[in-house]
């Protein structure tokens, strides 16, 4: 995505406005002439793809639900109600109630910010981990990249779900620290292909180039190699979270993550998972949104990557 | 001018240079023991074939040089009574881009394919001068006006940019910060003919409002003649000829420059074929202790396998490294 400063383009623009020689209608039509920014032009290949619109409605939706939950939802996740125990879905409770009589649809929509937010900041923080330290190991090479890369190895050779089990049960149940094991078990790929992405980069001639006019590593890392590197990463990223939201549910699922009565949709799997032979509605709903969230994710990713990739333009 | 003459301190001294690239197949002999001066204003050609150490002389001015596996055994890189080799890492950066700017060959690849080509020139003016964001766009804007690209450009990619509009912008990244010594490798090598003419033009325009010297690296030796006052002919990491454009190009006296300039089509005369110069240039790995040109050299003698010959001045400071020069042997 292009980097472009804000403030300075305004700054550039009101500056055009003063110039007399330009005239208001000139600049837009010079503008038009012009091909569009790179952002702009992944876009309109993106909204080409069905399938990948298809997906970014569904992740709107469920992103919808997560922020806006009590619009949504037509009771509050934790309203008991003895009276309607285990009732199938019907016109007042579209997907049910469960064993204490709360409405099951309720607790799918707050469900969704559970997952949400632990599949965001898990991304979001396996992103920056990873980032630097692949872009670190790239750029500096020989000794350095040796050490990072085999410590990320190591990591790697642990499987990601036992990892992740013995950090939660080590720091014990909550969303931080969900958050925190599945960072810990994630970032080692994003550090790897930011690593490759740069590599490859780094020999280019304008890296050359920016060292030549006298800029500081860091800045030619954080300035002219990552932004470059941004396509691979928000790929990445989108698989990732689906990954993410999927261990958010298995945790959650074998009780190490979100604690029940809070809906998280692995923990009502795992409450709803003693009823599943008489009332099929307690697990249906809630594993239905988690392979719903997982696969807008990977369509929407899908499609992200195709849009992001030049040599698909047509 | 001559190279010899005017006394004083120079404006930049390279003074025995060496740089080997330390591979794991050996020790890549690129750049041995070259010297040169320049004054200011002044522009000295760097002229030779491929892998003859041009470029590496470039990037070891910038201290820019890849290590590993490239590494400056000795010598002395002096600009204006500093020398550039004892700077660490934090001074040097001062330096590039204000004080030494450079050109590269290919300004398809050496300008970021993501950034606006004003930000980018912007970069360097705010890396080099405390001004604000504002008055840097000015000064970037400015810099477009100056290599002949409308202001309205500042906020388009590269990709949006021909070839030749390409090296502009990068030339106005260069010449941003008013610096005292431009270093250009083969800035033309990648433009056509008649864009190669306009980039040339405005370079030398610019470099005369700024007040530049120039080290002009290029394998075109009608790029020489337009464009430098002095001129170093380079053959295998040494330089063989060193003299005013004038002592060169009409009293050649080096073998290799002789077959250089023997070796282009001349417009008014009917010839079936070109003469080159025949065999290849030296493995740098594995360089002969004797002259370097032995094995091609039209001229050689018995005397020429058995040393390496030193630079005999063959009048006014015009350098020739060969025995030829030195009146050890005779022209056959």
């Amino acid at each position: 995505m292009p980097k472009m400063s804000t403030p300075a383009i305004e700054a550039f623009q009101k500056k055009q406005k003063a110039r007399p020689r330009l005239a208001a209608g000139q600049g837009k039509e010079n503008a038009e002439s012009v091909s569009v920014p790179l952002w702009v032009e992944s876009w309109r290949r993106l909204v080409r793809r069905p399938t990948a619109v298809l997906g970014m409605i569904i992740f709107l939706a469920l992103v919808s639900m997560a922020l806006f939950p009590s619009l949504i939802a037509p009771e509050g996740y934790d309203n008991q109600q003895f009276t309607r125990l285990f009732l199938p879905p019907n016109g007042q409770n579209i997907m049910g109630t469960d064993n204490l009589g709360r409405d099951v649809f309720s607790r799918v929509v707050y469900g969704a910010s559970y997952s949400m937010r632990v599949g965001f900041f898990a991304v979001l923080s396996s992103c920056l981990f990873g980032g630097v330290l692949g872009s670190i190991a790239a750029f500096y090479g020989s000794r350095v990249d040796n050490i990072i890369m085999r410590f990320l190895d190591i990591i790697l050779s642990i499987p990601s779900i036992l990892l992740a089990i013995a950090i939660t049960s080590v720091l014990g149940a909550s969303l931080t620290n969900l958050i925190i094991a599945i960072s810990v078990s994630d970032f080692p790929h994003y550090a790897r292909i930011v690593r490759a992405s740069i590599l490859g980069i780094k020999e280019q001639e304008f890296v050359e180039a920016a060292r030549a006019i006298g800029a500081s590593d860091a800045r030619i890392i954080f300035r002219h190699l990552l932004p470059n590197a941004m396509a691979p990463i928000i790929v990445q990223a989108t698989v990732g979270l689906g990954m993410s939201i999927l261990s958010c549910a298995s945790l959650s699922f074998i009780g190490l993550g979100i604690q029940p009565p809070l809906p998280e949709w692995g923990t009502m799997l795992s409450t709803g998972r003693e009823y599943i032979r008489e009332y099929w509605w307690l697990v249906v709903f809630p594993g239905m949104f988690i392979m719903l969230a997982v696969f807008s994710v990977n369509l929407f990713g899908d499609g992200l990557r195709d849009a992001l990739d030049p040599r698909l333009k047509r | 001018m001559t190279a010899k003459d005017s006394g004083g301190t120079k404006f930049l001294q390279v003074k025995n240079l060496i740089i080997h690239y330390e591979t794991d197949n050996g020790v890549v002999e690129a750049v041995n023991n070259i010297s040169f001066e320049m004054n200011r204003g002044e522009t000295l050609s760097l002229v030779g074939e491929t892998g003859a150490g041009k470029t590496t002389t470039a990037l070891g001015i910038l201290s820019l040089v890849p290590n590993p596996p490239g590494k400056v055994i000795g010598g002395e890189i002096i600009l204006d009574g500093e020398n550039l080799l004892k700077k660490n890492a934090p001074q040097m950066r001062k330096i590039r881009g204000n004080k030494i700017s450079m050109i590269f060959q290919d300004p398809m690849t050496s300008l970021n394919p993501i950034e606006t080509v004003g930000a980018q020139i912007a970069e360097v003016i705010r890396l080099h001068n405390k001004v604000s964001r504002a008055e840097a766009i000015q000064r970037a804007c400015d810099m477009l006006e100056k290599v002949g690209i409308p202001a309205e450009r500042y906020t388009d990619f590269p990709h949006q940019f021909s070839g030749g509009m390409k090296q502009r912008v990068v030339i106005a990244i260069a010449l941003a910060c008013s610096p005292e010594l431009l270093i250009c490798d083969e800035p033309t090598s990648a433009l056509d003919v008649t864009i190669q003419a306009q980039v040339l033009d405005t370079m030398r325009q610019l470099k005369d409002e700024f007040q530049t010297s120039m080290l002009m690296i290029t394998h075109d030796l009608g790029v020489v003649a337009e464009t430098s006052d002095n001129v170093a002919v380079m053959y295998a990491g040494e330089i063989v000829e060193y003299g005013t454009l004038r002592q060169v190009f009409k009293d050649t006296r080096h073998p290799y420059t002789r077959a250089l300039f023997d070796s282009l089509p001349d417009i008014g005369k009917d010839v079936e074929r070109l003469a080159p110069i025949k065999g290849m240039t030296p493995d740098p790995s594995n360089l002969p202790a004797c002259c370097s040109f032995y094995n091609r050299c039209s001229h050689r003698t018995e005397r020429c396998a058995q040393i390496d010959p030193k630079a005999y001045d063959a009048g006014d400071g015009h350098l020739v490294k060969c025995l030829l020069a030195g009146g050890e042997v005779r022209e056959p």
